[in-house]
């Protein structure tokens, strides 16, 4: 009953849950919590689902369908850079199926486990970034980069691993 | 005339806040529904229910569009059912819907079932084949996908679970399962997860059921409109042709809750709550739907056995007979007949424990005999307890000792009823609590307020007696014992009791907290936790036999017998008769109808309205003066309580984890 996922919440978790809760306790919405963890821890961890569902009288399993539910949030540990690569209609024709391919391939990402194992990039798929006359596009964290080759795209992830290198972020 | 709408070109009348979907079915007319649940919000999930508004409008879903003025709807147009069909062809091509091979010319059956078997472990065709309401439909809608290719499942089959088994490949994601976990018995152990097409119903971050908040209440599993989940020791074995189904009612707490019991060759193969309204409205907790199975257990007795050279041994019930009227004959010519004594659990019919009650009588000289409930009595029908404000509870963790009448305190809670918990420890119902108290002291209520209080017996709650804005009600815990109490049957201190030289003890406290000098057991199990007993009697229970019995609301009610009993067992009753009839009381029958009608009635002077024929109608309320005729102790000692819920499920396949944890001990 009480199997908990690998991860054990340190006082400074639940510290930091207990600031979230205290500052959005009048908002009274789980959507403005799990916003908020998603942005300060980088996921949504388990201690926290149990924390929240504990104080807003929700269930873990109704709190668990909201997260699956948004691509927003996260059950595992992402990245510190979230490169979305566009799949829309105008992507996809600019070959953004390709693209996407090759660089989970670079990554050494996949479906199941989108995040590399130094943490530094987590690929998600997205429905549409909205900038389809740049197609295809992809965003890192909130920078979009457009008119996407092979070549263009290991120049961004270099750039970011470089400045990961020299702990510019 | 009222406001009306056009149904099918007729005029209908109708309330404001109505469904179309409500009007119908109130006017007969038939609108398909699958995710539609009885009591609950409609969520308009399936879409199955569609109707047509105009042909200018898109079709609406009738489960969740309020009717409205002027309104012209058709049920079954060409555009409907057309729509229909594809909706159920999107429904059965994802996923192993086993029953419909054949109507996919795309598909290769062969090939299909190739992949059903190494789903599923099996190649047997879906197990509600036959009670399924997407197969019905399918069928009524003429489905035959020629088209649509067949989309393979996502999860693979949930067979972790010793009770539920959940089969996502037969799931269409109605949500009917998440609306009975969330409404009806508010347990909130299962959600939707997910999105699009791998969307799933999750329990507790998408893990198996046993390690989420499920109680086992099985609400989901009634619910379930096909084959996605199933009750896992009748899978494949619930063919809906091979299965007799009788109505019934529950063998554990003193709600008694009616069931269908579903039997094949004799067995008991699952059991369902009864949806024919109080006082359960279908509803059922884990012991009344899953703790069925004691009565296959390996360890039940089913001939007398008999200490011989300090063991004990089987034997036929004439040598029983001889011994114990021997042995009466022996222990009251040296200590005098009062020595002689009962202690018994009222889980037996009325009749079963007149009969005993009788012999008790006729062998020790007075009414040496007594069980340990303390009296109770609930006033009002359970489905009232919603229209209470304030409803407290007092001393009870009902959600594990009578769960079904918790399921209504939690619904009322939904509604905004407000729950006020007096008790010491932490329960099930405590998080729904609005006040918390520690001592009933501390509860001041106002004279303006109806409070509706549900206490424990052992709760002295005189404190709150003749305030007419209290309504005081509490539940017993075992299923007959306002019957025990109306043949005259009451509580006793067992300590004396066990210390009588001889004693006929028909409950289930183990043979050594007995010292006696001749003990005579009479259970369905056996040896283990009687070992010292001298004797041990089998008997038939519950649903072996016909007979009347009485629930915590004083209604009495006559159940049927469904199955024949195992081996050489016998009713209490017809024990209790022959040994009457050897011990010189000429007892001309021993059948419930005869006990019932010529000897309870006429010792009690009940009314010929509840003469046993009349019984068969349904169930009877008994005035409430009755009762006081018999003295009341309520001293009831907490230990014994729900001690035989917890043996009986102890001795159910897949049960006893959850029991262990789930039946209060009374400590």
């Amino acid at each position: 009953m009480e199997e908990k996922q690998n991860e054990i919440a340190t006082k400074e978790d639940i510290q930091l849950l207990d600031s979230i809760y205290k500052q959005n306790r009048d908002k009274d919405s789980i959507m403005i919590y799990l916003q908020k963890i998603q942005s300060e821890m980088g996921y949504v961890p388990q201690y926290a689902i149990e924390y929240l569902a504990g104080k807003t009288k929700t269930s873990e399993s109704h709190m668990f369908g909201v997260i699956t539910f948004y691509s927003q949030f996260s059950t595992k540990p992402v990245g510190k850079n979230i490169i979305k690569i566009c799949n829309g209609t105008a992507c996809h024709v600019g070959g953004s199926k390709v693209l996407g391919k090759k660089l989970k391939a670079m990554l050494h990402v996949d479906d199941e486990n989108p995040t590399t194992e130094d943490r530094l990039f987590t690929v998600q798929p997205v429905a549409c970034l909205g900038c389809c006359a740049l197609a295809p596009a992809m965003m890192v964290n909130d920078k979009v980069y457009g008119t996407l080759t092979l070549e263009k795209m290991k120049d961004i992830i270099d750039f970011y691993k470089k400045e990961a290198e020299n702990g510019d972020i | 005339m009222g406001i009306t709408i056009k149904i099918n070109n007729e005029e209908y009348d109708f309330e404001i806040g109505e469904t179309i979907l409500e009007v119908a079915r109130r006017n007969g007319i038939y609108i398909p529904t699958l995710c539609n649940l009885e009591g609950t919000k409609p969520t308009g999930a399936c879409r199955i229910c569609i109707v047509e508004l105009g042909k200018m409008s898109a079709p609406v879903a009738s489960c969740s569009t309020p009717a409205a003025p002027g309104m012209d709807i058709q049920t079954e147009s060409p555009r409907i059912r057309k729509a229909r069909k594809t909706i159920i062809e999107l429904m059965m091509i994802s996923g192993n819907h086993n029953c419909s091979a054949i109507g996919n010319s795309k598909a290769n059956l062969t090939d299909f079932m190739q992949e059903v078997i190494e789903y599923d472990g099996s190649g047997s065709i879906c197990t509600a084949y036959g009670e399924c309401e997407l197969q019905s439909l399918a069928y009524k809608y003429m489905v035959n996908n020629r088209t649509l290719e067949r989309i393979p499942t996502n999860y693979p089959l949930e067979n972790i679970d010793p009770l539920i088994g959940r089969d996502f490949s037969r799931c269409i994601l109605c949500g009917r399962c998440v609306q009975a976990c969330t409404e009806v018995s508010v347990i909130n152990a299962i959600s939707h997860g997910y999105r699009g097409n791998v969307a799933k119903i999750v329990a507790r971050g998408d893990k198996p059921l046993p390690d989420s908040e499920c109680v086992y209440c099985g609400e989901c599993l009634q619910v379930c409109p096909v084959g996605a989940l199933y009750e896992k020791r009748s899978k494949y074995d619930q063919r809906v042709w091979d299965v007799t189904r009788e109505k019934s009612t529950c063998y554990y707490c003193g709600i008694g809750c009616r069931i269908v019991v579903s039997t094949k060759n004799n067995k008991i193969i699952k059991i369902d709550g009864s949806d024919e309204g109080e006082p359960n409205r279908g509803q059922l907790c884990f012991k009344g739907r899953f703790g069925y199975d004691f009565l296959y257990n390996d360890k039940r007795l089913t001939k007398p056995m008999i200490r011989s050279g300090g063991k004990l041994k089987e034997a036929s019930w004439e040598e029983a007979y001889n011994i114990i009227i021997d042995k009466i004959r022996e222990i009251s010519g040296k200590y005098g007949s009062e020595s002689i004594g009962c202690v018994v659990s009222p889980k037996y019919s009325n009749e079963d424990l007149f009969m005993l009650k009788k012999f008790i009588e006729k062998v020790s000289g007075k009414t040496n005999i007594g069980h340990s409930e303390p009296y109770s009595k609930f006033k009002i029908e359970y489905s009232q307890i919603g229209e209470y404000e304030k409803i407290v509870l007092i001393g009870t963790d009902i959600a594990r000792d009578n769960p079904v009448a918790a399921n209504y305190i939690k619904q009322a809670n939904l509604k905004g009823s407000e729950i006020i918990e007096i008790n010491r420890k932490k329960t099930d119902l405590s998080k729904y609590a609005e006040i918390k108290l520690k001592d009933l002291s501390e509860f001041k209520p106002d004279s303006k307020i109806n409070y509706l209080v549900i206490y424990s017996p052992e709760y002295d709650i005189s404190s709150l007696e003749g305030k007419s804005n209290i309504s005081l009600n509490s539940i017993n815990s075992e299923n007959n014992t306002a019957g025990a109490y109306m043949v005259g049957i009451a509580n006793e201190n067992f300590e004396d009791m066990k210390k009588k030289k001889m004693v006929f003890s028909v409950s289930s406290i183990p043979s050594n907290e007995f010292n006696t000098e001749f003990l005579v057991v009479i259970d369905q199990f056996g040896v283990e936790s009687f070992e010292n007993a001298d004797l041990i009697l089998p008997p038939s229970v519950w649903v072996e036999n016909e007979g009347t019995y009485v629930n915590s609301q004083h209604k009495i009610y006559r159940m049927k017998k469904i199955v024949e009993p195992p081996g050489d067992t016998k009713s209490l009753r017809a024990i209790f008769g022959e040994l009457l009839n050897l011990s010189g009381s000429g007892i001309k029958k021993s059948t419930p109808k005869y006990i019932w009608d010529e000897m309870i009635r006429k010792d009690l002077n009940l009314s010929d309205d509840i003469a046993y024929s009349k019984l068969k109608k349904g169930p009877v309320q008994i005035v409430d003066g009755f009762f006081k005729k018999i003295s009341l102790k309520s001293s009831g000692s907490k230990n014994d309580r729900f001690r035989t819920h917890k043996l009986l499920c102890n001795h159910c396949e897949g049960l006893s984890v959850i029991a262990e944890k789930r039946i209060n001990p009374g400590e």
